[in-house]
């Protein structure tokens, strides 16, 4: 037992080192989502309420995509403890990350109530390059898989003792409701599935399942109301799979009704359902799961999976446990078998190819079909003479800390270089750089447009200003610009607008800065530009300008 | 004994009768390669030349790769009975394709000789297959060696026999000549066998096995003696069958990355991640990919010309029903030869897309099919419940008729331009004024290789074909450029004679950049003037006009104001 939770340990402390090391700087900077939320908690913090002006809303509307609330309360206190920087935004998610190994290893240990696979499991979940890179930027999805997790281990120690703490898994699963998005269609679903496969067990003693129905309820009501609201329904619209242009383009497709069959056949329920299967079954395509389910790198580039190359045979081996060798009781493999199945419904119903992140909650079942794949082979290592186990050890060790070191090669090295421009690379520099020369304007006009292929990319600058300015929130939500207009975002001397250089040209005491696109620099004056700031791919990202 | 062939019998005649319905009535119209492979048989049947004036040759030339002899030549009696049409092209492949559905049957009959219906569920999977339908309804080669290669394998099966082995043979030497995959995969199926036997101490299998593979060897000598002859063999088949391992895309991603490590002070890093071990682990990804469940039940690889753009190889409900087969062969563990047989059937069957670039190809990995069909068949015959295999057959059927409607009326729209939709009709326009003309301008702006199917509508005599010196008369460059007084290119190449009467087919952006160049020629000898033809017009699925019909001539001279 004592070895077992050693084990834990030194596992947990590894995931502690993939989730930690290098956090400021790794993600390159600060997303767009993580500065609106880091912001957000911080105005939380100072004021109690959002960037908007609202008192503690259970929806924050943010930059208009009405984000789930716990994570940015959540942060409040490493804000508070750490200040706002890079570390304390991610600093929440990188621990609760973290937790989720120790919280996977004891469900998967009541759930097969086998202790080394157990352990596997959570071996391949702390070295996960999917857990790991969600844990390492503020993703909402990663807490919410951690309340999914606590609340389903809780259930499971609540079976034990007859439905004792049952309200607890309840207050989990809900919290993970308020977390994120995806869950709010998994997490009801997932918990039907968790009643009816362990039915008996939860009816042994029904008096002890009011309280957590009623606790449930209550938390429910504000929930209930999000959800009513146009604002709650504001992030499903946008990414439901109906707003796929592939489908829209196969639903408008000419329809000859000759026969009452095919008439029968061709609607747009049958047509959506045949294109939502090809995406459902894309979770489970092979490149997805172990060659470029990162999309690290670009198309055709070595990349990394969900899970590591070395852990596909392992993959296999377990499968082949799970659906021949039935080594799990019953329960165990029809929960298993539901969360294989259930687990990346939610993001094949979104307009992505395949979207790893609003797959997260799949997590721990690829990992557990590895680490039942490991059990086993260990098992059967034993009939080896104790040479080759130990070289068939020593080589598997190698192998993986080679696949973690390629992992980390590709992210540490190459993420940065290929996609720094998704990450809103290059306002933290503008920012930096404008605060520290904010009072010499009379005007600094920001163009949120920007991109190395052309002005693709709309930001949110104003938060990255008022991040790296660690701008008063009072001031911000009480600014007289802001009360001129509903969305004016416009605080002190910054404007936030699309620049046109032949008519802006002219504006003197001004700061611009925007991207080539918006201020072309063959037009520019060289005297006049400051700053110019690359992406780290080495286009040019952003061109700070004066006029005088 | 008429009872026990009465259910194969229906299956065949479903399974025909499906395919025939899709090639005569609904598919669209020919592609370039059909219409170059149905001339060139015609060429054959009455000169003995091919296209390139070369008598009965082995291998021919084309604009997308060498191709093997077997269906060209097995046209000729086709077209000698039909006349050059669609369906003589087609014809002769929906009979050889059915043929495989007899082929699974029997197999499956020899294998699992107590498993009741086993045989027909196979047989009835792979006569309703959509890539198996799709492949009976086009030129490409692929449908046609798996046929081959299930009759060869049925005759090896069983009681031995010499008269049994001489077929299977000629049926694996058929499946040789007819496609380059079919060497890749008979050579990797060889070699992963020779393996198991040595490796499996299976010493009574070696002699039958080098027998057959002896004398495929023998058999297949002179088409690869021709094929080794060529000046861009290798070439060829580094082009179109090993393209992996030229694919630029991935040369230049692990130079980047490299120079991305270079520039991070990690250059042993670099050299020791991204090299070309890279490509065994690309192997292993394009491998893998073919047995993806999207790829076979769902979506297939998307390329109109492989298979139908909105289905996979296999209908959808065939996903769970194999997954239950897959674990009955498994759980039950009927470890057999066959069994281990079919593994290696599966493994070597992965080879000839995962070898090829644009993976995973729907047209190269189709030996894959009738494994996955009789896996399906075991699923089927594992279901103890009666209740199971009715709504088992419900859901195949609404599947199946969700495929035929989607093939029939949605498809021939969704495909109208790989296919050449109405592209017949519109030739046939064109032939009427050009007969009345010197000379005939073609684009190839929006059809590639348009010359093949002007050949094939216009029904090209061969003694016209032939008659000048072939030096001049025809040319062959990507695709074919000239033949007679047709002259196929791009407007900017047209070295139009002032005073000759020529027929111009160009698309709307080339008619709005170059009407004016044509508009009026005048030199010593004469003039010509353009005049569009507003009748004749070749549109797309939308109604867009995509080739517009003009004529120059010095008659139009006469209509212009003065």
């Amino acid at each position: 037992m004592k070895k077992t939770f050693l084990i834990l340990f030194l596992v947990t402390l590894l995931g502690f080192f993939c989730r930690f090391w290098r956090l400021s700087t790794n993600p390159v900077s600060l997303s767009m989502n993580e500065v609106a939320i880091a912001y957000n908690s911080f105005s939380i913090l100072k004021t109690g309420r959002d960037e908007w002006g609202s008192f503690l809303p259970l929806s924050f509307r943010s930059v208009g995509d009405y984000k789930a609330p716990i994570l940015i309360y959540f942060m409040v206190p490493a804000i508070a403890i750490l200040g706002l920087n890079e570390f304390s935004t991610r600093f929440t998610v990188a621990i609760f990350g973290t937790l989720t190994i120790p919280v996977v290893f004891f469900l998967i240990k009541k759930i097969t109530k086998n202790e080394k696979i157990a352990i596997f499991t959570a071996f391949s979940l702390a070295i996960s390059p999917w857990h790991i890179q969600f844990s390492r930027a503020t993703f909402e999805a990663t807490l919410a898989l951690f309340f999914v997790l606590a609340g389903t281990l809780v259930f499971f120690i609540s079976l034990e003792k007859k439905n004792e703490k049952l309200w607890l898994s309840v207050v989990l699963f809900v919290l993970s409701l308020y977390t994120y998005h995806a869950e709010r269609l998994f997490t009801p679903v997932f918990i039907l599935g968790l009643l009816i496969i362990y039915r008996k067990d939860l009816f042994v003693n029904k008096k002890k399942l009011v309280t957590p129905f009623l606790v449930g309820m209550i938390l429910l009501i504000p929930f209930a109301k999000i959800m009513l609201s146009s604002q709650g329904q504001t992030r499903a619209r946008m990414t439901f799979i109906t707003n796929d242009l592939d489908l829209r383009l196969q639903l408008q497709e000419i329809r000859p009704q000759n026969f009452f069959i095919f008439k029968f056949l061709d609607n747009n329920l049958i047509i959506t359902l045949n294109f939502w299967v090809k995406r459902y079954l894309n979770y489970f395509d092979s490149d997805f799961l172990f060659f470029k389910g990162s999309f690290f790198t670009p198309p055709d580039a070595p990349d990394v999976g969900l899970l590591y190359l070395i852990e596909l045979p392992f993959f296999i081996l377990g499968l082949y446990c799970l659906f021949v060798e039935r080594f799990l009781n019953q329960k165990a493999r029809r929960l298993i078998i539901f969360w294989l199945l259930w687990g990346p419904v939610v993001a094949s119903l979104t307009n992505n190819e395949q979207h790893a992140l609003r797959a997260l909650v799949w997590i721990p079942i690829p990992q557990l079909i590895v680490g039942l794949g490991a059990y086993k082979f260990f098992n059967k290592l034993n009939y080896f003479r104790k040479t080759i186990k130990v070289s068939i050890i020593v080589s598997l060790v190698v192998l993986t800390f080679v696949n973690i070191f390629y992992f980390f090669d590709i992210y540490i090295v190459h993420f940065p270089i290929s996609f720094s421009e998704c990450w809103a690379y290059g306002w933290k520099e503008a920012a930096l750089f404008v605060w520290e020369h904010q009072k010499g304007y009379q005007s600094i006009v920001v163009d949120p447009a920007f991109g190395s292929q052309g002005p693709y990319t709309v930001g949110v600058p104003y938060l990255h200003f008022l991040f790296y300015g660690k701008y008063p929130p009072a001031l911000f939500q009480n600014d007289p610009q802001r009360k001129k207009g509903w969305d004016s975002v416009n605080f002190a001397n910054f404007v936030f607008r699309s620049i046109y250089w032949p008519d802006d040209r002219s504006k003197k005491n001004t700061l611009f800065i925007g991207s080539p696109w918006s201020l072309p620099p063959d037009d520019l004056d060289k005297q006049s530009i400051l700053q110019v700031i690359k992406f780290k791919n080495g286009s040019t990202a952003l061109i700070i300008v004066e006029n005088k | 004994m008429q009872k026990k062939f009465l259910g194969i019998l229906i299956i065949f005649l479903l399974g025909f009768l499906l395919r025939l319905y899709w090639v005569s009535n609904y598919s669209p119209d020919l592609n370039s390669q059909e219409a170059l492979i149905g001339y060139r048989a015609k060429l054959i049947l009455e000169t003995g030349k091919d296209e390139t004036g070369r008598r009965f040759p082995l291998i021919f030339t084309s604009f997308e790769d060498y191709q093997l002899p077997l269906k060209t030549y097995m046209l000729i009696p086709s077209i000698k009975l039909f006349g050059l049409s669609k369906f003589a092209v087609r014809m002769p492949l929906v009979i050889l394709n059915s043929l495989a559905i007899f082929a699974i049957w029997g197999i499956c009959q020899k294998i699992w000789k107590k498993e009741k219906n086993l045989k027909l569920w196979a047989a009835f999977f792979l006569a309703t297959s959509p890539s198996m339908i799709f492949s009976s309804g086009t030129i490409f080669s692929a449908g046609l060696t798996l046929s081959f290669l299930l009759l060869g394998f049925y005759f090896f099966l069983g009681k031995r026999s010499r008269s049994k082995f001489v077929i299977g043979i000629v049926m694996l030497s058929l499946a040789v000549y007819s496609a380059k995959i079919s060497w890749i995969f008979t050579i990797s199926l060889s070699l992963l066998f020779f393996s198991f036997i040595i490796v499996g101490h299976r010493i009574e299998l070696k002699r039958g096995f080098l027998l057959i593979f002896l004398s495929l060897i023998i058999i297949s000598l002179p088409l690869l003696i021709d094929f080794w002859c060529l000046p861009s063999a290798f070439q060829s088949l580094r082009d179109n069958d090993f393209s992996l391992f030229k694919d630029i895309g991935i040369i230049n991603s692990i130079n980047s990355l490299r120079g991305e490590e270079i520039t991070s002070g990690l250059p042993l890093v670099g050299k020791i991640f991204y090299n070309k071990a890279f490509w065994l682990i690309k192997f292993l990804e394009s491998f893998l990919k073919q047995f993806n469940p999207r790829f076979l039940f769902a979506a297939g690889d998307g390329d109109p010309l492989h298979g139908f753009s909105n289905f996979g190889p296999l209908l959808l409900i065939l996903l769970p029903i194999t997954l239950v087969g897959l674990l009955y062969l498994i759980r039950e563990k009927q470890i057999s030869l066959y069994t281990l047989a079919m593994t290696i059937w599966l493994v070597a069957a992965g080879f000839p897309s995962a070898l090829a670039g644009k993976n995973p190809d729907q047209s190269k990995c189709i030996f894959i099919v009738p494994l996955i069909l009789i896996i399906a068949a075991l699923g089927i015959y594992s279901l103890k419940l009666k209740i199971y295999k009715v709504i088992f057959f419900a859901l195949f059927f609404l599947n199946f008729i969700f495929f035929v409607f989607d093939v029939l009326y949605k498809e021939p729209i969704r495909t109208s331009k790989v296919w050449t939709k109405g592209f017949n009709k519109f030739a046939s326009e064109v032939e009427v004024i050009a007969q009345k003309s010197q000379k005939i301008y073609f684009t190839d702006g929006i059809i590639q290789d348009p010359a093949p199917l002007l050949l094939f509508y216009w029904q090209y005599p061969s003694e016209q074909f032939f008659n000048s010196d072939s030096t001049t008369n025809f040319e062959y460059k990507h695709w074919i450029q000239k033949i007679g007084n047709i002259q196929i290119g791009r407007p900017q190449e047209f070295t139009m004679v002032p005073g000759e009467k020529a027929v111009l087919v160009m698309t709307k952006v080339e008619e709005q950049k170059f009407a004016e160049k044509f508009s009026f020629l005048k030199f010593g000898r004469g003039q010509s003037c353009y005049k569009k033809e507003k009748d004749l017009e070749y549109k797309d699925q939308n109604g867009t006009v995509v080739l517009s019909v003009a004529t120059v001539s010095p008659e139009n001279c006469k209509q212009l104001p003065k």
